[in-house]
């Protein structure tokens, strides 16, 4: 049978080799790009954003479409403000907190999906991908984790002092932040995703101490992730997993992403466990030459493709705007070349 | 175990009121200076904790909101004067405050003069407050790559309008891309207080 993306995808994440690594760029605002549009106007039809998907699944050789708008997508659905950059080159900011108070959680609503304008678009994209992609490339879907939207929903400096001054507050917001992250990640599974990545920077030893993270947070990610019925991805930001491995893993995750300047010793701890997503500095890309672009895609082959269970990607869920064509078409060029497994 | 490490144990589980207790302890057997010397001294170590990955990010914010809380508990003025500087720390673009306010109450604490601009400022609102104020250095945060790139327009308007003074950047993109605060045009990039500290005080007023 004939490779297409995935199976190549399937086979990377059961820690199997493929016929060659599989390429994620995660290419949202990216996207818009090769439709010449301002944000704004490319955000404001699904439409725009399948062709542009679809444009650079096939330029850069993309083993997947990438359904996500921003990251206060879920944020506008609670009701929160989005603000749109002036140019290109920023991003969808979440406005002002929603919850000013203590006694704003009580009366925060979660959000009906079928009533979000925004979650609404996000699913037609999906369906749209879906249908085009015919089972073919797999459409990748994001939904941050319940103790993760609060850093939206309150601002991260009011939701830390809440941690440490009210946890059983906290856990309130929690309980209808789990409801909606499950009815979200379900509904894009039903729409089509094929992967959910999981976005949850507070699992990071970086963000959150470990002993905190595992004694009041870790039994809910367990209980939310193990109800997402299809691939579901660590992804913790930026931020670096390397003490946390064992943690992603008894969550329940099939795969993980990592951080570029993650411990490379996590090749080991996840052989024969756990597929590994990435590891790319995206930002670093903007600086890079053509050369660069070779060079650091080899590099990061040679650490981490060798015994299978391995995708290609950047170091969080999105390339920035002004990355180069030359250096996406680098990147996936060397992993056509040097990315190949042996039969 | 010495008082500070006791101090630095009971930040590090956010433990308000034991560090308050010990800070007191300080205040009575050392009184003003004594106390603004031991938070100088705490923070210093919470830095290092912090820049060597013994500690996370929401301690490490923990820790300038537990020594400002101890300071305003005293209602006394700092009798440490860490730098000569009028210093500004804003956020460019972003609605994201929490590296500007980890620096903030950490400076605040060490005794520099530092004053909070505010956040999602644009290039115009931020020439126009160091304008009014007349500060001698600008600390600049962002959290979003995007939002990052806004500094170079800073550091333009600042040229026609003959502003001299050094701009230092933080935050995310800063981190991932150590040479970005170049890409902006900024004088300086900080990883952290600790850095960040050592920057300030070898610029001369």
């Amino acid at each position: 049978m004939k490779y297409n993306s995935m199976r190549r995808v399937k086979e990377a994440v059961a820690l199997n080799k493929p016929d060659r690594v599989p390429l994620f760029l995660f290419l949202s605002t990216r996207a818009a790009k090769e439709l010449d549009m301002n944000l704004d106007e490319y955000y404001s039809s699904p439409d725009n954003i399948v062709k542009a998907q679809l444009k650079v699944i096939k330029k850069f050789s993309n083993d997947c479409a990438y359904n996500f708008y921003y990251a206060a997508v879920e944020y506008e659905a609670f009701g929160g403000d989005i603000v749109f950059p002036e140019r290109n080159s920023g991003v969808v900011n979440s406005g002002e907190p929603i919850i000013k108070t203590v006694e704003d959680i009580a009366k925060l609503k979660v959000p009906v999906i079928s009533e979000s304008k925004s979650l609404q678009n996000v699913l037609e994209v999906t369906r749209k991908l879906s249908k085009e992609l015919k089972g073919e490339v797999p459409v990748v879907g994001v939904c941050i984790a319940p103790f993760a939207l609060p850093i939206m929903q309150m601002g991260f400096d009011k939701y830390i002092d809440l941690i440490y001054s009210d946890f059983d507050a906290v856990l309130s917001l929690v309980k209808k932040n789990k409801q909606f992250t499950l009815n979200w990640a379900k509904a894009q599974k039903e729409a089509g995703a094929d992967v959910i990545v999981y976005v949850n920077p507070l699992a990071s030893y970086e963000i959150l101490d470990s002993k905190m993270y595992r004694d009041l947070i870790f039994a809910h990610d367990i209980e939310v992730v193990k109800q997402i019925d299809t691939y579901v991805c660590s992804l913790m930001g930026s931020a670096r997993i390397y003490d946390g491995f064992d943690m992603i893993l008894d969550t329940g995750f099939d795969l993980t992403a990592f951080a570029s300047d993650d411990n490379p010793d996590i090749i080991r701890k996840s052989r024969n466990k756990l597929a590994l997503l990435g590891n790319l500095n995206a930002n670093d890309m903007l600086n890079w030459s053509k050369e660069d672009a070779i060079r650091y895609t080899k590099e990061t082959l040679d650490l981490y493709s060798k015994d299978g269970g391995f995708i290609l990607s950047g170091n969080y869920a999105e390339f920035p705007y002004d990355i180069k064509d030359e250096i996406l078409l680098a990147i996936s060029d060397t992993v056509s070349k040097y990315g190949k497994y042996e039969k | 175990m010495k008082l500070i490490d006791r101090i630095i144990q009971s930040i590090r589980y956010v433990d308000r009121n034991e560090a308050s207790h010990l800070f007191d302890m300080v205040f009575k057997k050392s009184g003003v200076e004594g106390l603004n010397l031991s938070i100088i001294e705490v923070l210093n170590k919470i830095g290092d904790l912090w820049e060597s990955d013994k500690l996370s990010l929401t301690q490490l914010y923990m820790s300038g909101v537990i020594c400002s809380e101890v300071i305003d508990s005293y209602d006394i003025e700092t009798t440490i004067i860490s730098s000569s500087l009028k210093i500004a720390i804003g956020v460019i673009k972003d609605v994201h405050t929490l590296g500007k306010k980890i620096i903030y109450s950490n400076l605040k604490s060490q005794g520099f003069n530092i004053t909070d601009i505010g956040s999602r400022l644009s290039p115009e609102d931020i020439l126009k407050i160091v304008k009014e104020n007349d500060y001698d250095l600008l600390l600049l945060s962002a959290l979003m790559h995007g939002s990052a790139l806004y500094v170079k327009n800073v550091v333009e308007l600042f040229e026609k309008n003959n502003i001299k003074i050094p701009i230092i950047v933080g935050g995310a993109p800063f981190r991932l891309d150590e040479e970005l605060y170049k890409t902006v045009s900024a004088d300086y990039t900080a990883s952290g207080p600790k850095q960040l500290i050592e920057i300030i005080k070898g610029l001369k007023k």
